[in-house]
């Protein structure tokens, strides 16, 4: 079995770059499978309790440095 | 300053910059116009083997108990882009980044909910802007603490994508419905 490719050899995702990204803006929960919709309310319900305003001072003193430039990997299906 | 360097590294590193010297006469690809130029302008830090090699000795890939051999990585040429396609080449590959690895605790094979997502917003993994990648290994890891099933959708609904005209990085940004648990996923793509 194939971890990137489909039974048919197609790539399960894009391997290169496309020219057509997908928007999504404001999703609605009717959009929504049922299942997503749960664990969407789930998550809502869990991150109404938490106290954000702490977390983010946490949040902005070990903010990680991500450097993209120049490190790019070529990765070969074998 | 020359004699200092250990005879093995001279050997080492002689190979790949005289096939870099070759490749860098190589005609530029054609056909990307219609990516961004900072995208078309990056280079690879990995066109010499020994660089890939000595950074792969201490940097995990694969995830423990998959086999080694589902993907090799390469060096990249002096000509070849993050953005080009697979013109030409006898193999399929794809791009990531060292980050993805070093950084946010990627490894191969890619999960369901990750190849989903891309997918989902049709790009590539490196079209993807690290900061994205982040926040979607929080959601993951929120999602699974909380015993629910990350799904691509879900985090849509929380996430914005803006695809600008000329093609650059796919960012998400916090949709502005759900500014509070937008935050949450900062807070956590920390850790």
């Amino acid at each position: 079995m194939s971890h990137f490719l489909n039974a048919d050899g197609s790539t399960k995702f894009p391997f290169s770059w496309t020219g057509t990204p997908s928007r999504y803006k404001d999703m609605g929960t009717d959009e929504l499978s049922a299942v997503d919709k749960e664990v969407v309310e789930i998550l809502m319900k869990f991150t109404d309790k938490l106290p954000t305003m702490g977390l983010v001072r946490v949040y902005n003193s070990m903010h990680p440095i991500i450097d993209i430039e120049g490190i790019y990997l070529l990765l070969k299906l074998c | 300053m020359v004699g200092r360097i250990p005879m093995e590294t001279v050997t080492e590193v002689r190979e790949d910059p005289l096939e870099e010297l070759a490749e860098s006469n190589w005609p530029a690809k054609g056909g990307y116009r219609w990516v961004a130029t900072d995208v078309r302008n990056q280079l690879s830090l990995f066109r010499w083997s020994h660089l890939l090699n000595s950074w792969l000795n201490c940097t995990p890939v694969i995830t423990k108990g998959v086999s080694g051999g589902i993907v090799s990585l390469e060096r990249v040429s002096a000509i070849d882009r993050i953005c080009h396609g697979q013109e030409g080449a006898t193999e399929k590959f794809f791009y990531m980044y060292m980050c993805h690895f070093s950084q946010l605790h990627v490894q191969l094979p890619l999960d369901d909910f990750t190849m989903g997502m891309l997918c989902a917003l049709n790009v590539a993994p490196t079209q993807l802007h690290p900061k994205c990648w982040a926040y979607m290994q929080a959601f993951r890891v929120l999602c699974q603490s909380l015993y629910l099933q990350p799904s691509p959708y879900a985090f849509l609904y929380f996430y914005d994508t803006r695809p600008r005209q000329l093609t650059t990085w796919l960012c998400s940004d916090k949709s502005s419905q759900h500014q509070q648990i937008g935050r949450v996923f900062s807070i956590l793509q920390a850790f």
